[in-house]
């Protein structure tokens, strides 16, 4: 019974990872009524034979779904809202069409638990979908008890043409294996075989070809390859099951909000008032040094372009020479320092000065109102 | 502005140690200051706008005291 429970456990967290092409509404109804399955299962070890393997449920479901479509259907619904597919084109999603059928079929072969007292149930409703609204049900599988009513139905509701049913699902089974024949699975995605290397891949139970080229799942829907960007990429084996394509589900409101600076005119004009005069006077203050610093730099460039020129005029003893060179040299040097100083003066205090006070009015005199 | 007082700094601080080298080494060999000095007033007349400047730093203390 412990193999059982890992078998199915392993089987849906693969097939989670696999789904992942589909929207995370959609991903967790499939998983639902995939468990749903396996708790209606007589014996699981039959289901699973008769499911194959989840990379032949998920090109089935590939196959079904309409990616395109959903999108357009799950953006009209509000994140909180239990996905709602009585609307689309008035029947239900193709894709959860194929797991009922499916389902039917498994029934037909006597899978599911049969029950005596089993009442005949519409066609057009689909008692199993009603339960799988909530997502939480992949994860925490519902009470026996609950589901005694759809392994009531099932087999009651394809009883009917079991022949007719059987070479349905043989024809069906026949165009998932050459369907199949094409893909593997390489990191938890469907990538296609090259046909032209030889004969196709059996199955996906054997070794994994991986390609260079990830296959996109939505090119196994009926869609053209265009229909999305990009896929995000597998997740890992531990969270495939709550692997959620955030980015198709950004809704408007979580977008930042544009906002405009608006200026509060009392504070700003005392503002304006009293920081005129006080930057008026620090500049004034700056500028004494500013001054002091361009009258000893021009004073000591000036000395030592006067001593070096003079060193090649009128000095003839090397000793009188190399002094004066060496003079020359230090107030070069030191005129060059103060015009550095004049600079930094000009360009970083008295200019900085004036952008701390325009910056500390935007700061206190402006505020971020939003726009409608 | 950080990476402009570096620069300045570290030309400053060559120059500076240059120019001491050539006064130590002048020095060493025989310079003489007075024979310096004197060439240079020959050339520049230092010593004229030295006195110059004393007796306008005097006149301008005597006006303002």
């Amino acid at each position: 019974m412990e193999v059982n429970i890992i078998n199915k456990q392993k089987f849906l967290a693969e097939l989670g990872r696999l789904l992942t092409f589909m929207y995370e509404e959609d991903r967790q109804t499939a998983l639902a009524m995939y468990s749903k399955m396996f708790d209606d299962a007589a014996e699981e070890q039959m289901l699973l034979q008769f499911l194959i393997s989840p990379t032949r449920q998920a090109v089935l479901l590939a196959r079904s779904y309409d990616a395109k479509e959903r999108k357009l259907q799950v953006h009209t619904q509000s994140r909180e809202e239990a996905p709602d597919y009585s609307d689309y084109d008035g029947q239900f999603p193709p894709f959860i069409l194929a797991i009922d059928d499916l389902q039917q079929a498994a029934a037909a072969q006597g899978i599911f638990s049969p029950v005596e007292d089993a009442q005949p149930v519409d066609e057009d409703q689909f008692s199993l979908f009603d339960e799988i609204s909530s997502p939480a049900k992949v994860t925490a599988p519902a009470p026996a008890a609950e589901n005694s009513a759809p392994a009531q139905e099932q087999p009651q509701a394809v009883s009917d043409e079991p022949e007719a049913e059987k070479d349905s699902v043989s024809e069906f089974a026949d165009a998932v294996d050459a369907f199949l024949a094409d893909f593997s699975i390489a990191d938890g995605e469907l990538v296609p075989s090259h046909s032209e290397q030889g004969e196709p891949e059996p199955e996906e139970e054997a070794a994994p070809q991986f390609d260079d080229q990830p296959f996109h799942l939505e090119e196994l829907s009926h869609q053209p390859a265009s229909q999305e960007t990009e896929e995000p990429p597998a997740p890992a084996e531990e969270e495939v099951l709550i692997d959620v394509r955030e980015e198709d589900y950004s809704p408007l409101e979580e977008a930042p909000a544009a906002t405009v600076r608006k200026a509060r005119v009392f504070p700003l004009i005392l503002y304006i008032i009293f920081s005129i005069p006080i930057t008026l006077l620090g500049v004034l203050l700056l500028l004494i040094p500013t001054l002091f610093s361009l009258s000893f730099a021009v004073t000591f460039v000036s000395s030592g372009v006067l001593v070096l020129t003079g060193a090649f005029a009128g000095f003839s003893i090397f000793a009188d020479l190399m002094v004066i060179l060496g003079l020359a040299i230090v107030l070069l040097a030191i005129g060059l320092l103060f015009t550095w100083l004049f600079i930094w003066f000009i360009g970083g205090a008295i200019a900085g000065l004036i952008r701390g006070v325009i910056r500390l009015g935007g700061k206190w005199c402006y505020k971020e109102v939003a726009v409608r | 502005m950080k990476s402009g007082w570096k620069i300045i700094l570290l030309v400053v601080l060559i120059a500076i140690l240059l120019g001491a080298v050539c006064m130590g080494v002048g020095m060493m060999t025989g310079a003489d200051f007075s024979r310096i000095w004197t060439t240079l007033d020959d050339k520049y007349h230092v010593e004229m706008y030295y006195q110059y400047f004393l007796e306008v730093w005097s006149l301008l203390q005597a006006e303002l005291m």
